[in-house]
């Protein structure tokens, strides 16, 4: 008898072997090995408590990769997940630590998360949005298991305390009231009150901020109907609230980082309250003046941070390796270190650590954090329709109007491959229909300039609206050839800057586009310029090609922009990231 | 069907094969000694409702089952979607409403049995501090520690707009409304809705005429939730996660805190002094009813009419057995407020009805 077993065990776990080769052949798992970070210097975090010791974290663009020091992972989850998990790093190298599976953690904004689902998963193992809507809206195919909140946080205004107190909303103590919509809105057409926000149709942040404010302006006590977004007093207050935006973003992360590196310029924000936390870490550590959250009385959104296993028919290995990540991630050692970095993790929005001296910092009260959980009152959200409708009503006609000027490399080296990149790119951003696909349309108020360079910059072609084609047509005929000096284009391009700026109404940037190393005849010129204009006008650099980094850095760096990297990956995908940060 | 389902399809058809083949190696093979042979399992599939996996994943379940002889495989899907999902190869079908098993014989599915193996009520979630300030308004009773919601006094405030202040529960924002799933989507929208339609008819089981009479009522009452989750086990999540500020109010099953409570103590710990647990007057049920579609189907019915499954079902489930009984008292949950008997459902809405009541609440 015990013989006859032993021979049946045998048997099946020769089957399972078998059986699991087959479908790991079938699955994506083995595709996804963490190869993306493998050319980036890795380094590993000496602080970390010695029971996550060896996990090691690499970045390269949007990809942070969480492996095993020493040794094979037990699997290799890809993950779809939204900019705000970067501040989750801890947690996540617990749980991959605790569990051997190595992770994945591809950046991006909600509605690219959205886009993966409807697009059957691609090749992600699991996605982990900043809302369960994106989920749900995504998710036409049912293809999402499992889904569980590891946390959340409210979507709040964090205000410089100075400015908060100037306001009326705050004391000196921290102790915060809790405008209304209404006052808040008061106070921006009262020209006292300017704030950063991502964009409502890239970032769920945005999106979470934007929805509240029509909720709550709608004064209708019950989720938002498609009869309110055709309320033309209701659309206008709120495009009203949104002149207020004095810089737009897709990633609510970047817009964090953006508001530290430059507290004076930027005096408040809205974003989760667990970044406004974190801010202020950083704001303390350099000596400047925290931020004060407020939430606004009768209209917050709460971000619940979901993570779901996709199931595109993957191995039954994906869909364990998935769930004993998830589960490591709600043990007490991840859920500390989410609070630590201020996220609730409690039922209903309680802190669970709270006696924690790091958790009680990141909570403090000094920075008007109501730790307690009633403070959460939030906005019935509405149906998938509405959100749809109110999204792309954002994008065509309520948000404020964005001014950009593309400063495009046509030197030689940019002949054939570079430049069609270049042209398909800024099809994506400003074709009307095209861009709609990704909902970064123009809106009939927006400016687009395009300046061609290459050893010395052309004429500039201005395009108003959502008539972008002379500008494409522009950009499809201007041959690449020449040297390269973008210096004096971005010269020019600041003229333009400088102008909208004064003009108002609108957001502006740069956006620069170059691959090679430019001439420096003209960089002190530009840079005395810049400083002298005296404008928060962001620069984007894509880097392609032999670019130089080092100049690239130094221009977003001066102007508290960001360099994006279009070497890797998809160039024209990289044009349509930069258009959704203005 | 998409390329990733070709590839799943394909995947499966593979591992179909190297098991098949596998077993046919098997059974090739000489016995490794003269042992008395043992029972060979009887391997089954079928389709299961979500809220039912916890049940068959329990190490217990599978041990009973073992020890029954019988190898239980499963797919999840929606109850009401499986009856469209083909059935080849499946030995049971087990969803989670009657309603679902009616839609199946009209699909032309023909069971070799069918039986009602567990139960449990359609219940409202919610806290504490709400169900006290609105017992005053009359939506909302308590008998000893056992809530209870009048159904007709929440359509009735629904339908005239009142806010959670106008029924007494002023740290409410906004209007009063009840949360459920996409009652398109999901049985337990689907059995609250029918509770409404119901109670617009005058208590009597809605018809289609009596629906196609208040489809702008039922529209409001349900515009009032604006997102609704499709299913159960992800709304009662999210009522937890989010907490009073968001969800004060969820249509969920009763066993969804009876398992919480045995299953995630810790979790269940947090909110075991708020949480509320209200039947709805009149009642209507959960009802898991299992059918068999072969000889193999009709072993499971057995199996899961075992007094052994039906304690453990009861016992780590919360789910009630065929007698709509727990096996012993609610008390060894610890959960406050669950009642020992809950009284018999109401007739739910024909099927026509359901049908047509589906249609109104999706908007065509």
């Amino acid at each position: 008898m015990k013989g006859h077993r032993f021979a049946a065990g045998f048997l099946a776990s020769v089957l399972m072997v078998v059986l699991c080769t087959v479908l790991v052949g079938c699955s994506g798992l083995t595709e996804s090995a963490p190869e993306a970070a493998s050319d980036t210097p890795a380094q590993t975090d000496s602080q970390e408590p010695s029971e996550v010791a060896g996990v090691t974290v690499a970045e390269q663009d949007n990809v942070q990769t969480f492996d095993l020091t020493d040794g094979e992972p037990v699997a290799t989850l890809k993950i779809a997940s939204g900019s705000e998990n970067k501040e989750a790093a801890r947690a996540i190298k617990y749980a991959v630590g605790a569990t051997g599976v190595a992770v994945e953690m591809h950046y991006m904004g909600s509605l690219d998360i959205m886009a993966v689902l409807e697009a059957g998963g691609e090749d992600y193992d699991a996605v982990w949005p900043a809302s369960s809507m994106w989920i749900s809206m995504g998710d036409t195919q049912r293809i999402t298991r499992n889904v569980q909140s590891t946390s959340t946080t409210p979507v709040v205004f964090g205000i410089a305390k100075s400015k908060a107190i100037e306001l009326g909303w705050a004391d000196e103590s921290g102790t915060t009231t809790s405008p209304t919509t209404a006052e808040i809105l008061e106070a921006v057409q009262e020209g006292r009150l300017t704030f950063a926000m991502t964009s409502a149709t890239q970032s769920n942040s945005g999106a979470s901020a934007y929805l509240a404010f029509l909720t709550a302006l709608s004064e209708a006590d019950g989720p938002l109907t498609s009869e309110d977004l055709a309320d033309g007093n209701l659309t206008g207050r709120v495009a009203a609230l949104l002149d207020g935006v004095d810089r737009s973003s897709g990633s609510s992360d970047w817009l964090k980082e953006m508001v530290v590196a430059d507290p004076d310029q930027h005096q408040a924000m809205v974003n989760y309250e667990s970044l406004v936390s974190q801010a202020n870490r950083e704001l303390e550590e350099a000596g400047d003046e925290p931020m004060l959250v407020i939430y606004p009385a009768d209209g917050i959104a709460v971000s619940d941070s979901p993570l779901a296993f996709v199931d595109r028919g993957q191995s039954e290995e994906a869909e364990s390796a998935f769930k004993s990540f998830q589960e490591a991630l709600a043990e007490p050692e991840a859920t500390l270190e989410m609070e630590r970095v201020g996220r609730r993790t409690g039922l209903g929005g309680k802190v669970v650590h709270a006696d924690d001296a790091e958790v009680e910092q990141a909570f403090s009260s000094e920075w008007g954090i109501i730790e307690d959980a009633s403070a959460l009152k939030s906005i019935p959200l509405p149906a998938g329709d509405v959100i749809s409708q109110a999204l792309t009503l954002y994008q065509t006609g309520l948000k404020k109007a964005s001014y950009t000027v593309w400063a495009v490399d046509y030197s030689g080296s940019m002949l054939g491959a570079g430049k069609q990149g270049v042209v398909d790119g800024l099809t994506q951003a400003l074709d009307p229909a095209r861009a709609a696909e990704s909902m970064i349309q123009p809106t009939e108020d927006d400016v687009n300039v395009l300046i061609p360079f290459a050893g010395q910059p052309d004429e500039a072609l201005v395009a108003t609206g959502s008539d972008t084609a002379a500008l494409l047509r522009y950009a499809r005929d201007r041959e690449a050839i020449g040297g390269t000096d973008m210096y004096a284009a971005l010269i020019r391009a600041l003229d333009f800057a400088r102008q909208a700026k004064t003009e108002g109404g609108y957001t502006v940037a740069i956006a620069l586009m170059s691959d090679g190393v430019s001439e420096t005849y003209t960089r002190d010129a530009f840079i005395s310029a810049y400083a002298e204009a005296a404008v928060d006008v962001p620069i984007f650099p894509i880097m392609f090609g032999d670019a130089d980094p080092t100049q690239l850095d130094e221009l977003s760096s001066l102007s508290n922009g960001r360099t994006f990297d279009g070497r890797s990956g998809d160039l024209a995908s990289v044009f349509r990231q930069v258009k959704g940060y203005n | 069907m998409s390329k990733g389902r070709i590839i799943g399809l394909i995947c499966v058809l593979a591992a179909v094969l190297v098991v098949g083949g596998a077993m046919l190696f098997r059974q090739a093979q000489p016995e490794p000694e003269p042992a008395p042979a043992p029972v060979e399992p009887i391997e089954m599939t079928g389709y299961l409702g979500g809220e039912k996996i916890s049940l068959f994943d329990d190490p217990e379940f599978i041990s009973l089952a073992e020890q029954a002889a019988l190898s239980i495989g499963y797919r999840k899907a929606g109850s009401l979607a499986m009856m469209e999902a083909p059935i080849e190869g499946m030995d049971y079908l087990f969803p989670s409403s009657q309603a679902a098993v009616a839609h199946g014989h009209e699909r032309g599915i023909e069971p070799v049995s069918e039986q009602i193996v567990l139960n449990s009520p359609i219940v409202i979630y919610t806290y504490r501090d709400v169900a006290d300030a609105l017992v005053g308004s009359g939506i909302m009773a308590k008998d000893g520690e056992v809530y209870t919601l009048n159904v007709d006094a929440a359509v009735e405030a629904m339908l005239a707009d009142r806010t959670w202040a106008d029924l007494g529960y002023t740290a409410g924002y906004g209007q009063f409304r009840i949360d459920s799933t996409d009652p398109a989507e999901s049985n337990s929208g689907n059995e609250w809705a029918a509770l409404v339609a119901n109670s617009l008819a005058g208590g009597q089981p809605a018809s289609v005429e009596s629906i196609d009479a208040n489809v702008g009522s039922i529209r409001k009452i349900f515009a009032k939730s604006g997102w609704m989750e499709t299913s159960s086990e992800d709304s009662f999540r999210q009522f937890l996660t989010l907490g009073e500020g968001s969800k004060p109010m969820m249509v969920g099953y009763e066993s969804q805190v009876l398992d919480l409570s045995v299953n995630e103590p810790d979790l269940f710990a947090q909110v075991a002094d708020s949480l509320v647990v209200a039947y709805t007057t009149p009642t209507v049920w959960s009802t898991h009813v299992i059918m068999a579609l072969d000889e193999a189907g009709e072993q499971l019915t057995e199996f899961l009419m075992s007094d052994e499954v039906q304690k453990l079902a009861w016992e780590r489930h919360g789910f009630r057995g065929a007698s709509q009984l727990g096996t012993d008292s609610a008390e060894r949950f610890g959960v406050a407020g669950i009642a020992e008997r809950v009284p018999a459902a109401v007739e739910l809405p024909a099927p026509a009805a359901m049908g047509r009541l589906i249609e109104v609440v999706s908007g065509s």
